[in-house]
């Protein structure tokens, strides 16, 4: 299935603090844009995370979906991912007894 | 990100994956298993496989005796399509083991008023104690799974369970209960023959319903609904693990191959007693009533 100019699309735009999802309509500002780099399949939108996620290098960027559920699953995986970073720091911080120099691994 | 960056990162990925796997036991390409080669007699086969799930049975026992040596609390998730194999493995694994401290939880539709309660609470009750293997056959993952793809669930409460499914297992596991997920792996023929094969024998129809029917209408939406379900609950206190179980009896030594090599038990099985000489005393005085004033069972055989 093809992205056409006449659906709307969905980014989400990722930087250190957060993560934001929107709706862009056809014939509004960045829907061109958005519409060459569209991300049509779930399968896609899973890849690119998993590969953004073993690079290493940070998720921050503008990405766009054909469909809210592929934008939404994007947007929360990144989002769980850094809960669960805060979940593992509050666990080292919990477990720390003293015997080493800092809870940090 | 670029194409060629992209391929590298998804190959370092895929890297961790095969280590992860290398270390729980490296994989025998269908050609190499004694279980599918052609060369090999069917009867020799069988054997094979008999042989090789009472090795596992006997570690099994060890397992639980560990298990309840050092007041572990085990529970092993199963899940996977209808007909995937998920109750034949659960079958052997449960087979040896001691029931007291062994359980099978497989927990039907949810009552009315079960309806309104918080949706993992009637699953916490089933929870092991110290000591115990809970085994759930289908479990909290109904809600990204069956719910999901046949509208039991609202899209809310379906985005609510991905995002607490996590937290509430990370919370089990920071309370000392050790958490594994297998998901069984069949194809769309495998399947579709092992639903005929339940139509045609009269001691496994009860394994159909209606709702599995439906079920095999909805293949490419099970199919999403278990890739957003793995990439969402895949966590590093709880993984998931995929049997491939187009081959049931491959499927049920390599799933109890994995989870013994997950665990790191050791055997503390009570050392092999001596029965001691009856005392004769034991038996004096006794004489055993009438047979006649007893129902026995008929001796038919």
């Amino acid at each position: 299935m093809a992205a056409t100019d006449s659906a709307p699309l969905y980014s989400v735009t990722i930087d250190a603090k957060r993560v934001a999802l929107r709706k862009i309509e056809p014939g509004r500002a960045g829907y061109r844009k958005a519409l060459k780099e569209v991300i049509l399949r779930q399968r896609d939108a899973l890849e690119l995370y998993q590969s953004l996620k073993a690079a290493g290098k940070g998720f921050d960027g503008v990405y766009s979906f054909q469909f809210l559920h592929t934008a939404k699953t994007f947007a929360m995986l990144r989002l769980e991912a850094m809960e669960h970073a805060i979940q593992d720091n509050l666990d080292e911080v919990q477990a720390y007894d003293g015997t080493t120099k800092s809870s940090s691994r | 990100m670029g194409k060629r960056k992209k391929a590298k990162a998804n190959k370092q990925a895929a890297g961790k994956a095969q280590a992860r796997n290398a270390a729980l036991g490296a994989a025998v390409p269908d050609s190499q298993s004694p279980l599918t080669d052609p060369k090999i007699k069917k009867k020799d086969r069988n054997k094979f496989y008999e042989d090789e799930l009472r090795r596992q049975h006997i570690e099994l026992v060890k397992l639980q005796e560990w298990v309840k040596h050092e007041s572990r609390k085990i529970v092993l998730i199963f899940e996977g399509r209808d007909a995937a194999g998920k109750g034949g493995v659960i079958k052997r694994i449960v087979e040896p083991l001691n029931p007291r401290s062994c359980r099978v939880v497989a927990l039907g539709t949810p009552s009315e008023r079960q309806k309104t309660e918080w949706y993992f609470q009637r699953y916490t009750a089933q929870l092991p104690a110290a000591g115990e293997l809970v085994l759930f056959d289908r479990s909290w993952y109904n809600r990204a799974g069956v719910e999901r793809v046949m509208g039991f669930c609202s899209d809310a409460e379906y985005w609510e369970f991905l995002r607490s499914c996590p937290a509430f297992e990370r919370m089990l596991v920071r309370s000392g209960i050790t958490i594994v997920k297998y998901w069984f792996s069949v194809s769309d023929e495998e399947q579709e023959r092992r639903f005929k094969s339940r139509v045609e024998d009269p001691t496994k129809r009860w394994k159909l319903s209606p709702m599995d029917m439906e079920a095999r209408n909805q293949w490419q939406a099970y199919s999403r609904a278990k890739d957003d379900m793995l990439v969402h609950t895949d966590i590093e206190q709880a993984r998931w693990y995929v049997v491939n179980s187009d081959d049931k009896k491959r499927a049920r030594l390599n799933c109890i191959a994995h989870l013994l090599k997950l665990m790191p038990y050791k055997d503390v099985t009570p050392k092999k007693m001596k029965l001691p000489k009856r005392k004769p005393e034991l038996r004096e005085g006794y004489a055993r009533p009438p047979l006649e004033t007893q129902n026995f069972v008929p001796e038919i055989y």
